[in-house]
């Protein structure tokens, strides 16, 4: 099997590593419930740690005026609300951050974020492909965690977004898979991707691959922010300002 | 033509949609999931038609034919489950509506999907004729209940994390034996599989890897002595969530075990001889063990707990004895076991809901109070007892009869031990729930007649199987028994 | 005593696989603290997949990406290691990591109820309480 599959696949998909053929076309099935599988650990981190929004955690609370530095903590029932206040509510181990650190991961993420898509898009010709670029464009955003605070991610990518990216990566992968099924052909044939868009068979199978690996790699990197954000701040996801 | 994978699809859709709803729109969330799971079962029905009319449906996904690609084989014994499954989970989506909907909005959403992702794994585990597609769909199936039975009282967490670590080490054990069979026949699809097994030489790897796979099946199927994670994550975790997962996990596990027996080594091709008679040994102290333990309890889940492992016994007792009629009544026996667990949980679902706590000491006057619900829960009783004329008397006489025929008589003594057990345990509940006064507190909360409906439908179920059982036998079970096994 | 010797070095990655997947199996069993016990589980599925990979090699064979230049109607087989376990195994890879984030998952709320990540002492609260 694995001699027609080195043999047949540049054929029949135009694809030049066949590892990413065999995953995403010969045995597509399988990665789109293994992108389910990566939907589900998301989902299922959400499901056992999120504590409910409004709900009321007593705790000591810290507060830092924004010009002057000066933290003030307060022991009570329920986070105030501050939206436009001079006060931010700081984590109780805030630190300032060095400034080296934040400014060099500043920089470099966009640059991890471009090779996080590169590897997506040559997946085809090099080794890649949709998980390895959606866990490294999730790693991006957990180092804009690491390096600043949870809360500077939790303002810039709320957790709605997350888990709609999440299901919509693999809405994706599915809607290809069922969009086949509408044109007359198989669950996940490429084949009716070629005739839908008028290509010929292989490019249309090429196409394909490369769609499913974007679903793909939407799913992976949503659901790895949603467990970091989930599992860093047990269950809360303090939404900021 | 497409009916094979229509019915995992409305299914898969619907978990994707409602966790987008339960962040845009949240009254969509429970529609969303009533609908797929309605959409699937109506399509589960057609493929239960056209299988039955047309023989068995094989379906190639990606458009590659086998070996190259996966390929879905859905034969009568498989549509009919699939479609138990799928009305299964619908009589416990509804029935269980207020338990789903009490969580926070977002996290509704989440179990209405986890529920929805939970079927569509089962479903596929039952009609996938690929190994490795198999092993996928077991994981899907797993950390789904993982996840779901997470939430429940103080302890469900940890018996959930119990399960988590033996059930990973089963998966694993059984993707080790598939890379066994790939490597020494180059092929994971399960036809592909067969015909290459007819010429191929004994050899001790080919031993390891058939012992290997079935061991991590068994370990998933919760048979003894592995079935230490099976009474605390079922009774443990929510009432809800017990009801969806104890009549399909174990089941599809050990449908999982017949499929392998029947249709990859039919005849005992390439098997151990050593494996059947393990296999019966562990059955038999399955049936008393489970039996013996389910005795203690005075929590009414973990009693059906145990008595599920001891149900567990009697599948793979019969799968192994290794005759036509004791294979039939274990086939016959997984669509019992899933209707009767079904009923019984349901039912236990709706007391819970009205008592609160499931200890006999509170469940009295039962009768009186809930008494729809209670009569389904005595016919489940009845069933698993095995009186006739309920579908769990037939397919224990099917058992029986097949393990007179091989002389098995320790299976034969663990079988009617087991019945006897059921009497008392079942009975002492009765004697708690009719003939003591119900004390003066009104109910926890009402249960209305939308919760009694379908625990109903699915006890009178039990009755119209059992009469139709010669049918069921017919037309469905004994065409999928190759005619070698007599 | 040297073709013993021979034969087991001649096998070595099967052998590598073996142990491996022990040590995992120890660690699951055998160490108390829940975090150790699923790194242990790691391990165990990574033997797995070391033996999927070990499985598909060929001698003198490169990665299974098509060089370039090469005819697509000629292409040598035994050039390229076999591709089928590697996709096997980003299957089980990802699959392992998932699990891994459920486990995590409900170790903190096993942290968050009972305070410790000790086996025994979570037994021993549950006992008393």
């Amino acid at each position: 099997m694995g001699q027609r599959f080195i043999e047949k696949s540049y054929e029949e998909t135009h694809t030049p590593n066949i590892v990413t053929a065999v995953l995403a076309d010969y045995r597509g099935f399988d990665t789109m419930f293994e992108t389910v599988v990566v939907f589900i650990a998301g989902l299922a981190c959400f499901f056992i740690v999120r504590i409910r929004k409004d709900e009321c955690i007593p705790d000591t609370y810290y507060y830092r005026h924004k010009t002057t530095g000066i933290v003030v903590h307060k022991k009570q029932l329920c986070a105030l609300p501050l939206r436009g206040s001079a006060f931010e509510q700081v984590d109780a181990d805030w630190a300032p951050q060095d400034v080296v650190i934040t400014t060099i991961c500043r920089l470099l993420i966009p640059f991890i974020q471009i090779f996080g898509l590169y590897v997506l898009a040559h997946g085809h010709y090099s080794p890649g492909g949709g998980f390895q670029a959606g866990v490294l464009i999730a790693a991006t955003f957990i180092l804009l965690a690491i390096s600043h605070d949870l809360r500077t991610l939790v303002t810039r990518l709320k957790e709605s977004t997350t888990h709609l990216v999440s299901a919509t990566g693999v809405l994706l992968y599915f809607g290809i898979g069922v969009s086949m099924l509408l044109t007359g052909h198989h669950f996940l044939d490429y084949n009716g991707l070629a005739g839908l868009l008028g290509m010929s068979l292989s490019s249309g199978h090429s196409l394909g691959i490369l769609l499913v690996e974007v679903g793909v790699a939407l799913t992976v990197a949503a659901s790895l922010i949603t467990i970091f954000k989930l599992l860093s701040s047990k269950g809360t996801v303090t939404e900021g300002l | 033509m497409h009916a094979p994978v229509l019915t995992i699809i409305p299914l898969l859709l619907g978990s994707f949609l409602a966790v987008m709803a339960g962040w845009t729109r949240k009254s969509l969330v429970y529609p969303i999931g009533v609908l797929a799971l309605i959409l699937s079962s109506t399509f589960s029905v057609q493929l239960v038609m056209q299988v039955l009319s047309e023989g068995t449906m094989t379906y190639d996904l990606g458009g590659w034919s086998p070996p190259w690609g996966i390929v879905f084989i859905v034969d009568t014994f498989s549509a009919f489950m699939i479609a138990l499954l799928i009305i299964g989970a619908l009589a416990t989506f509804v029935t269980c509506r207020d338990e789903i909907m009490a969580h926070f909005e977002e996290k509704s959403a989440a179990f209405v999907s986890l529920i929805l992702l939970t079927l569509a794994g089962h479903v596929g585990i039952v009609s996938t004729g690929d190994l490795f597609n198999l092993y996928v769909l077991i994981e899907v199936a797993a950390l789904t209940g993982y996840a779901l039975l997470g939430l429940g009282n103080s302890r469900a967490v940890l018996s959930s994390l119990n399960y988590l670590c033996i059930g990973s080490v089963g998966a694993s054990l059984y993707l080790l034996g598939v890379g066994y069979l790939y490597m020494l026949t180059g092929s994971l699809n399960m036809t592909d599989l067969t015909s290459v097994l007819q010429t191929f030489p004994p050899n001790a790897s080919l031993r390891a890897a058939i012992v290997v796979l079935f061991l991590g099946l068994w370990v998933k199927m919760a048979l003894f002595p592995f079935h230490g994670w099976l009474p605390g994550a079922y009774s443990n975790s929510s009432a809800t969530t017990a009801t969806l997962l104890a009549p399909m996990t174990t089941k599809v596990m050990a449908y999982v075990v017949i499929r392998l027996l029947t249709t990859v080594f039919p005849g005992g091709l390439a098997i151990p001889e050593a494996l059947p008679e393990i296999a019966v040994v562990l059955a038999t102290l399955a049936i008393f063990a489970g039996s013996a333990m389910a005795f203690r309890q005075t929590n009414i889940r973990r009693m059906l707990a145990y008595i599920v492992v001891a149900e567990v016994g009697y599948m793979v007792g019969g799968a192994f004895i290794g005759n036509r009629m004791a294979m039939t009544g274990a086939m016959l026996h997984i669509l019992a076991d899933a209707a009767m667990t079904l009923t019984l949980f349901l039912a236990v679902c709706n007391i819970a809901r009205k008592r609160g706590s499931l200890e006999l000491s509170n469940l009295q006057g039962l009768f009186k109070s809930m008494p729809f619900t209670m009569a389904a829960f005595v016919l489940g009783a009845m069933s698993m007892i095995g009186v006739p004329p309920l579908f769990g008397f037939f397919s224990k006489w099917y058992l029986l009869t097949g393990a007179l025929q091989a002389e098995q008589y320790p299976f034969m003594v663990a079988l009617i031990v087991s019945s006897l057990v059921n009497v008392v345990l079942f009975f002492r509940f009765f004697e708690v729930a009719f003939f003591e006064k119900p004390e003066n507190n009104p109910g926890l909360l009402e249960v209305r007649w939308i919760r009694v409906a379908p625990v109903a439908l699915v006890a009178l179920l039990l009755i119209a199987a059992g009469l139709s059982t010669g049918l069921i036998v017919d037309k469905i079970i004994a065409g999928v028994i190759p005619a070698s096994l007599i | 005593m040297l073709d013993i010797f021979a034969q087991f070095t001649a096998k070595y990655n099967y052998w590598a696989y073996i142990v491996i997947m022990m040590v995992g199996l120890f660690a699951m069993i055998a160490k108390r603290n829940l975090i150790k016990k699923m790194i242990g589980l790691s391990i165990f599925q990574t033997s797995i997949m070391l033996f999927y990979v070990a499985i598909g090699a060929k001698k003198g064979a490169t990665i299974p990406i098509l060089l370039s230049g090469t005819d697509p109607h000629h292409i040598d087989a035994t050039m390229y290691v076999n591709p089928l376990p590697h996709v096997l195994m980003l299957t089980a890879i990802v699959v392992g990591v998932a699990t891994l984030g459920v486990a995590l998952a409900l170790i903190l709320r096993i942290y968050e109820k009972h305070g410790t990540l000790e086996e025994d002492e979570i037994i021993s609260q549950i006992r008393s309480s």
